[in-house]
């Protein structure tokens, strides 16, 4: 995707990832939806500014992570602040399931779910960029700016506690 | 499961790394082979699932997260509130019997100090408290009792 692609091309083509990413790293769906729109307005923003050459998904990825990070350092606040309960994520759908996730028992999916949101917030970054983004581990480790020995640490704990989920051992 | 590769090894090898012994092992292991096989699998369905989206009532929203701070935040200004009334309160009037056997030493003292006569001095100490106004009074009157009309005896 190069420097002349229109903003529609753009949104198309990052939209349904940027949604993704949020509703991994963010547990409230309205927040997720917000910083998915910030995320697309500053892609926009950057868009408008034609960078020759520019890179979108790796930027992309790299914003959508950065919003993420500071949404949830300040989501304490923000609750405090508007009172707002989270809803359900029934309209932030994604691409929608694949046939290996409908195979899943809804109650194993229920503790995958409960397991990943229990990981670190490293944990979670580095296991949705390589296993759900499909990142190689070496992009995984410059996008969140870790050495590589250190995602492969992140990212095997991660694989460790979410097997764990999936074969419901406590 | 002697000889065979721990789960991280076997990561490290489905991930295309690991050493050259580790991967001679994995290719004459059965086991081995099974597990990461069986490795590799768990990893793409959990992916897959987190591709999806997450079940309505699967993720644990951080509950409850509205009701907990403003919750915590008004029991933490009652106790503020309470803590303040009790430190600015005044003492609360305590019962006249014990306000003046607690301030007897100082009563005393003070009587000493006045009138340095050790009859009323004694009658004071030895005084129960239900006579003790009687006993102030007959020390604050002005006339001596033999003058009132009742005389001294109407005070014992």
């Amino acid at each position: 995707m190069g420097a002349g692609t229109s903003y529609e091309e753009l949104d198309n083509a990052q939209r349904p990832r940027v949604e993704r990413l949020c509703r991994l790293l963010l547990a409230d769906a309205h927040e997720a939806q917000d910083v998915a729109q910030e995320v697309l307005i500053k892609l926009f923003r950057a868009q408008q500014a034609r960078h020759a050459g520019m890179a979108w998904d790796p930027w992309v990825t790299r914003v959508t992570v950065n919003a993420c990070r500071d949404r949830r350092r300040s989501a304490w606040w923000r609750r405090l602040r508007d009172g707002r309960a989270p809803l359900i994520e029934e309209h932030l759908t994604g691409p929608g399931s694949s046939p290996e996730d409908a195979l899943v028992a809804a109650e194993t999916r229920h503790r995958i779910w409960a397991a990943f949101r229990h990981l670190s917030r490293r944990q979670q970054e580095v296991f949705a960029l390589r296993h759900v983004e499909g990142f190689s581990t070496a992009e995984v480790a410059e996008t969140l700016d870790l050495s590589t020995g250190s995602a492969k640490r992140h990212l095997f704990r991660a694989v460790q506690r979410l097997r764990d989920a999936l074969q419901g051992t406590p | 499961m002697t000889g065979c590769l721990p789960d991280r090894v076997l990561w490290d090898l489905s991930e295309g790394d690991g050493a050259d012994g580790d991967r001679e092992h994995l290719a004459g292991c059965r086991l081995c082979q099974w597990r990461t096989r069986r490795l590799v699998h768990d990893v793409k369905v959990i992916g897959a699932v987190l591709h999806g989206v997450p079940p309505p009532e699967s993720v644990p929203m951080e509950a409850p997260p509205v009701r907990t701070p403003w919750a915590a935040a008004a029991a933490l200004a009652a106790i503020s509130l309470a803590l303040m009334w009790t430190v600015r309160r005044p003492p609360a009037a305590r019962p006249a019997a014990q306000v003046e056997r607690t301030a007897m030493p100082v009563l005393e003292a003070v009587s000493h100090a006045v009138f340095p006569d050790a009859g009323i001095e004694n009658a004071l100490g030895s005084a129960a408290p239900s006579e003790l106004e009687l006993m102030a009074a007959a020390v604050d009157a002005a006339v001596p009792c033999e003058w009132q009309p009742g005389g001294c005896e109407e005070l014992q």
